[in-house]
């Protein structure tokens, strides 16, 4: 359908305007919402993740981007039939306790919503048992934690020991990132995977 | 204008890897260059994330003795950790910069206490749990720190604020705040102010471009000291020039010497 390459285009553009007039049209024409959000709408996303990986956009494009994106997914949702999903997982996103540094987790949080995921944002300095709470009554698919200081980097191992002691380790993979953290370090703390940057996170979190 | 190198901070990987290697070759050929490009502090960040405080103790020990035996400037020691600062300021003596101080819990005053021991020039960040958005907010920790720093008997000259760049591809009116945080920190008779700049221009192309035309700002409103990569020409450069039309600069004498440097090219 033509009119899903309309819909990319109009993400790309970040024509909020556009994007919904798109949509409107695409579901007149009888596409499916799932296809639009697949072949429309992420498509578009995807284009912008790219081209922000290879210096083409930047930061403020993808987030008029980003909006344009939910703008459109906003009109389809009450499309979707019982038990689809309109993203390719769910996402808990925070620096942690004792840390404000919120650079590096907001381009996460970026890309991620960027590639279809569904990021819920806990901020910074977040405490443990927020991060545990938010799992509990989010069940989300990963745990993602940041942190700049080496003093604040033992948090995230303190994270992960909190949720093996909530017996809920298992459901979720923690990823884990920042400056002054490694792949050495992610291990001892705990967590399944460690990403060096933004594009590396996206990257683990979609294919493995 | 105080600028303060900041190439030797083990946030990033080469410098890292050096400390824990101990090849003091890197660290003395970053404190030289620095020197040369007419940085008036070199800063030194060790925390490598390796180890335990003691280990970092001893890193900031062995950096300050390389860049000391390097470079005929003072330092200034980059730390969140106390045991780490006061070796570091028991080794380089008054004078030395402290970086930094903010108004988290537990930290200020121990901090502070050694600011005035040392007679230290100390960066002071208006943050408290975390970083305020609006102008108020900042000045409201500024007004905190003003008055712990008051009572600790730190002199306000020593008192180097930043009144916090944060990105504007993120906040396109982040800059705006920024500066008029400096305009109101003269509310506090003495202060002064410093600046980490270059996270204003993050996420957007030719940075420099936007790092020179925010430094020339914060200069007209009168900012005192930078922490910045003295290897950019064009931002050495640039605060020369903003010097001359400042008129800090008498008979534009160290813009001349600047260009007989190769400094302003």
């Amino acid at each position: 359908m033509a009119i899903l390459e309309e819909v990319a285009q109009a993400v790309e553009s970040g024509e909020e305007e556009d994007v919904k007039k798109k949509v409107q049209e695409a579901l007149d024409e009888g596409g499916t919402a799932l296809d639009i959000i697949d072949n429309g709408l992420m498509k578009g996303m995807e284009t912008v993740g790219n081209k922000f990986a290879d210096g083409e956009m930047f930061i403020p494009e993808v987030m008029i981007a980003a909006q344009a994106l939910q703008v459109g997914i906003d009109i389809v949702k009450p499309h979707l039939l019982e038990g689809q999903r309109s993203f390719t997982g769910k996402v808990i996103l925070g620096t942690v306790a004792g840390d404000i540094h919120d650079l590096g987790k907001n381009l996460v949080k970026m890309m991620l919503t960027a590639n279809g995921f569904e990021v819920i944002d806990l901020g910074v300095d977040v405490p443990v048992n927020k991060f545990v709470d938010s799992v509990k009554e989010n069940q989300p698919d990963i745990l993602g934690m940041s942190a700049l200081l080496t003093t604040t980097m033992p948090e995230m191992g303190r994270v992960v020991e909190a949720l093996k002691e909530n017996g809920l380790r298992d459901n979720v993979r923690v990823i884990v990132g920042g400056a002054p953290v490694n792949e050495e370090y992610a291990e001892k703390a705990g967590a399944d995977l460690y990403a060096e940057n933004a594009l590396e996170a996206v990257d683990l979190l979609k294919n493995k | 204008m105080i600028v303060i190198g900041e190439l030797i901070n083990a946030s990033g990987k080469k410098v890292r890897e050096a400390i824990i290697n101990r090849d003091g070759e890197f660290i003395a050929s970053l404190a030289k260059r620095q020197s040369d490009a007419g940085a008036d502090y070199i800063d030194v960040n060790v925390a490598t994330g390796s180890g335990e405080t003691s280990g970092e103790v001893e890193d900031m020990k062995w950096a300050l003795d390389v860049v000391a035996g390097t470079v005929d400037k003072p330092v200034s020691v980059d730390t969140t950790d106390y045991e780490v600062l006061k070796a570091g300021l028991e080794m380089c003596g008054e004078g030395t910069f402290i970086n930094s101080v903010n108004a988290e819990k537990g930290r200020l005053d121990a901090f502070l206490e050694l600011a005035r021991e040392y007679n230290s020039p100390t960066v002071a960040l208006p943050i408290r749990e975390s970083i305020p958005e609006e102008v108020e907010g900042r000045l409201e920790v500024v007004d905190e720190i003003v008055k712990s720093a008051d009572k600790s008997g730190v002199s306000r000259e020593n008192l180097y604020f930043d009144p916090l760049a944060l990105p504007v591809s993120v906040d396109h009116k982040s800059a705006l705040v920024t500066l008029e945080t400096l305009k109101r920190l003269k509310e506090y008779e003495g202060v002064k102010s410093t600046i980490g700049l270059s996270n204003v221009s993050y996420g957007l192309p030719a940075r420099e471009t936007l790092n020179k035309a925010f430094m020339l700002f914060l200069m007209q409103q009168g900012m005192d000291s930078v922490i910045m990569n003295p290897l950019q020409k064009g931002m050495m450069a640039a605060i020369k020039a903003g010097n001359v039309l400042l008129g800090n600069d008498p008979m534009c004498g160290a813009y001349l010497k600047a260009y007989r440097n190769g400094i302003l090219s």
